[in-house]
């Protein structure tokens, strides 16, 4: 009987200790003004500094981090912005007048002022990430700066870039700049030794402004950073933000995340309020969406294409690069690798298919080859520059067999897995294909730069700026040369010129570094020779593109945006726009 | 003498200022040793570390795009990385590492703009020291306590069931008990948080919601260790308490009608000397697995980190984990050694 009594009590202490352990996380999730989410763009790092400015900083992007505008996504008009900390903007000779919000304060009540530009647009050069062709700033009043760009130069995307300046407070980050900082950057928008000079001036300040560690997180947006764990960052409402009586959520806990299983988990365990684009295989959309949680689709500006070194044989030759193109079936592979979040690529133009319906008529588009799967097409390409198949095996004109190594890295499982539905069906077809898989991303894009690939998966049609599509493709590259990202090389040795029809000789290479410049309408008649150029020249063969599939749950918000443009950007943006509800 | 002997044999071990002198000598002969090992290990992992494919910045940069940000904010947020990747000779940056070693400085973070690793590494190092030690501890307790019960029963059904668990449970990885945890109870029956060492809605402090709070979280990453290393403490103490049981001294303490909990003790501390050293070592054995469980879990230990710092190429990052690894590992070793001189009399005299 007494050791029943003690069996009881025991079984009695274990149900309190459980209920007990089980209230914080109810507690945490109960409370329908905690919005919780994941900012994919940035996981929280232990030990990294509340600054902007530091790569792995604890700052998070329309949360405590603002910028003065966010990009709209509109693949028609990449300059498209949304008002952020500016209220508005203009474009006058010579540079760009903007002036702020007039209620903008930061978290301690001070209010958002010119200087706190002035001195962000001085950092911004110290840690390299200012606009193109900006040369200063010019203080026109207490809310009001013109940003002056560079005599004799124009870059389209001015203004895009001018307004994603993050702006961070005088108070903080004033103190870190010399007293010449100005005098100094200005030096060093000149040539010869004295330039050269104030450019190392800048670098040697740059470790400065990026360690920089403030005590408090002092935010001009419509959350400040209360505390953070290595797992989780507490972010409370700002009363002083300019828009805070739209936004709903009083406080906001962003959790970390390594990898998509990680995200997989919370949706499936129904912990997130939203959770950022992942890539899943359908039987995880099925458990995802059984948790409670539903799709929010819009067009992502990425597309993933076969790409091929044209100097190794004999991925030169076009017809080559034409034939795996009617033997690559896209929809069953995107239905194998992404059946989630990737739409088959309908038109081969170098854009995504939204943008190219909305840089292309469709009376372009439809001239256009869409290298829809077709052995026979593919047959009889390969016999016309003189391949051969013999006993189920294609032969190279040199006469050696024809194999493929498809190159991936590890980790990426959409890629693995229409890698191998690839390889069976060019195996089939008579071509030996194998899947090669690199360790990891970092020692792909080695091998990548290295020329160790004659064919690979890459990351294409990148936007909302056709810029960055063609300059992926043609030139321009950016890749790291020792210590910077760089803009020289391409590992696809694709020619400078190609002869297209109905367009004569395209000059590939200086039509797409031209594109920067361009207004809209003048970069109209460019995009249309390079995407009819792309089509016929075929320098990669994109597979899917990608679809921006987002997760919200009601549970505790209501009232979630549809529109790309916000989608495109993080949930802070789209409350002070209106949306993001508690129910 | 019976190697076996009971430990009330009086060992003469020479006056007691001459005793501490040798074992401080023996103490500091370890220590040196450990330093040469330490500079050993620091050198083959600098130079490992350094011939790894990769470039830390355009790994970012295409990580980010990869991601869906636009290029421009790629190159934004990897611009804070500039001037962290050393283009000098090899040869000079390990000469350079190696002096700044020599002054506790391990480096800058390329991937946190220059941040100190050590910094760094320390904020990461409780998140892993702690469960590591709580799963050593409680699988330690649990498998020599039924590891002892398994060897005195072994003969009736207790003592089979628990030989047959400890096979079991050695057998699976710490993985695979990870992962397992993991399904079960944040995803099928989501009754135990993750990803964060504690709820960020609680104060930190010392206050009852927040310490609850610390252990709710550790639970699973303590249990996955506990569970991985459990069956081989009791597999161990089993066998040892069964060798010890059939030694002279057993038999003659019987004879001698000495109460059983006496011959127990005496079983017993025969018994536990080779699992002491053992579980000093097997720190370093943890905390090879904390890579594992740390990322199963999300759990933002030195393990979670060092596998971050590797997919980012993060060099000195990675040294600094590795190194801070070894140097647990090493001092593990020391300790064992220094402590067995206190439990073992045989390796007391001959020091």
């Amino acid at each position: 009987m007494k050791r029943n009594k003690v069996a009881i009590a025991a079984a009695a202490a274990l149900a309190c200790c459980a209920s007990g352990l089980v209230a914080p996380t109810e507690s945490a999730s109960a409370s329908s003004a905690i919005f919780t989410s994941i900012d994919e763009t940035h996981p929280i790092t232990l030990g990294a500094p509340m600054n902007p400015y530091n790569t792995k900083g604890n700052s998070f992007d329309s949360y405590d981090q603002m910028e003065l505008g966010y990009n709209q996504y509109n693949g028609a008009h990449p300059d498209a912005m949304f008002p952020a900390l500016a209220a508005t903007w203009k474009t006058v000779r010579g540079g760009l007048d903007v002036y702020l919000q007039a209620k903008a304060d930061w978290s301690d009540g001070e209010p958002v002022t010119s200087s706190d530009v002035k001195t962000s647009v001085a950092n911004s050069f110290i840690v390299g990430t200012q606009a193109s062709n900006l040369a200063g700033v010019t203080v026109l009043g207490p809310k009001e700066i013109r940003f002056n760009e560079e005599p004799g130069t124009h870059n389209s995307l001015f203004a895009a870039q001018v307004l994603e300046t993050i702006i961070v407070p005088n108070s903080e980050y004033g103190a870190l700049l010399p007293s010449d900082i100005w005098s100094v950057i200005s030096a060093s928008e000149g040539k010869g030794g004295a330039a050269q000079k104030a450019k190392a001036t800048l670098t040697k300040l740059a470790p400065t402004v990026e360690d920089y560690a403030p005590k408090t997180d002092i935010s001009a947006g419509p959350f400040y950073i209360a505390r953070l764990n290595a797992g989780e960052a507490l972010l409370v409402k700002n009363k002083y933000f300019f828009d805070a009586s739209k936004i709903s959520p009083e406080e906001v806990v962003l959790r970390n995340y390594t990898g998509n299983e990680e995200i997989w988990n919370y949706m499936e365990a129904g912990q997130l309020d939203f959770a950022p684009y992942t890539s899943m295989p359908s039987n995880v959309l099925h458990d995802v969406l059984r948790a409670g949680n539903k799709e929010l689709v819009a067009p992502s500006f990425v597309a993933v294409a076969l790409a091929f070194d044209e100097a190794r044989y004999p991925y030169g030759i076009a017809a080559v690069r034409k034939a795996l193109a009617y033997l690559l079936n896209r929809p069953a592979i995107t239905k194998v690798g992404e059946p989630v979040s990737g739409a088959p690529a309908k038109w081969q133009t170098g854009l995504i298919d939204s943008v190219s319906a909305q840089w292309l008529p469709s009376s372009e588009l439809s001239k256009f080859n869409r290298y829809n799967y077709d052995p026979a097409k593919a047959t009889s390409l390969l016999k016309a520059v003189g391949f051969t198949e013999r006993s189920g095996q294609w032969h190279m004109p040199n006469g050696k067999a024809w194999k493929i190594t498809l190159a991936t890295p590890s980790g990426f499982s959409d890629w693995d897995a229409a890698a191998v539905y690839m390889s069976h069906e060019l195996s089939a077809f008579g071509i030996p294909t194998s899947v090669s898989t690199a360790p990891d991303y970092a020692t792909y894009l080695t091998n990548i730069a290295n020329g160790d690939y004659a064919t690979a998966f890459w990351l294409n049609a990148l936007g909302p700026a056709v810029y960055n599509a063609y300059a992926r493709v043609w030139g321009n590259n950016v890749t790291s040369k020792g210590n910077e990202l760089t803009t020289k090389g391409s590992f696809l040795h694709t020619p400078a010129t190609f002869k297209t029809d109905g367009y004569g000789t395209v000059a590939l290479n200086t039509l797409t570094e031209g594109l920067e410049d361009k207004t809209t309408a003048q970069a109209r008649p460019v995009v249309a020779k390079l995407a009819a150029a792309y089509n016929q020249e075929l320098p990669m063969i994109t597979i899917w593109d990608y679809v921006l599939v987002e997760f919200v749950t009601d549970k505790h918000f209501t009232d979630w945006p549809s529109s790309p443009g916000l989608l495109n950007n993080p949930p802070g943006l789209w409350m002070w726009n209106g949306y993001v509800h508690a129910k | 003498m019976s190697p076996d002997s009971p430990p009330s044999v009086k060992v003469t071990t020479g006056s007691g200022k001459a005793r501490w002198a040798r074992l401080g000598r023996r103490l500091g002969a370890r220590v040196l040793t450990g330093v040469v090992m330490v500079l050993a290990v620091a050198t083959l992992t600098f130079f490992l570390v350094h011939s790894m494919p990769g470039n830390p910045i355009q790994t970012e940069y295409q990580t980010l795009i990869a991601r869906g940000v636009s290029p421009s904010l790629a190159a934004q947020q990897v611009a804070g990385m500039y001037g962290f990747v050393s283009s000098k000779p090899l040869i000079d940056q390990y000469g350079q590492y190696m002096w700044h070693l020599l002054q506790f400085n391990l480096g800058k973070s390329i991937t946190a703009s220059g941040e100190p690793v050590v910094h760094l590494v320390l904020s990461a190092a409780p998140w892993t020291i702690i469960p590591v030690l709580s799963g050593l501890i409680v699988s330690f307790l649990l498998g020599v306590s039924l590891g002892a019960v398994a060897a005195v029963r072994r003969t009736n059904r207790l003592g089979k069931v628990l030989s047959v668990s400890g096979s079991l449970f050695h057998g699976v990885p710490q993985f695979v008990w990870a992962v397992m945890l993991a399904y079960l109870f944040t995803t099928l029956l989501p009754i135990f948080p993750f990803g964060s060492p504690y709820n960020i809605l609680d104060t930190p402090g010392w206050n009852g919601p927040f310490i609850l709070s610390l252990v709710y979280s550790a639970i699973l990453p303590v249990l996955a260790y506990a569970l991985s290393s459990y069956g081989g403490w009791l597999l161990t103490m089993r066998s040892s308490v069964v060798t010890v049981l059939g030694d002279d001294f057993v038999l003659a303490a019987e004879l001698r009608g000495l109460r059983p909990l006496t011959q127990l003790r005496y079983v017993a501390r025969n018994a536990f000397l080779p699992l002491f050293t053992t579980l000093l070592l097997s720190v370093g054995f943890m905390f090879g697995g904390s890579i594992f469980i740390e990322e199963v879990f999300d759990y933002p230990g030195l393990g979670y980190q060092l596998v971050n710092a590797v997919n980012a190429r993060d060099y000195p990052l990675m040294s600094g984990d590795f190194l801070f690894i070894t140097v647990a590992v090493i001092a593990a070793n020391i300790l064992a050694d220094f402590l067995y001189t206190f439990i073992d009399p045989r390796v007391r005299k001959a020091a």
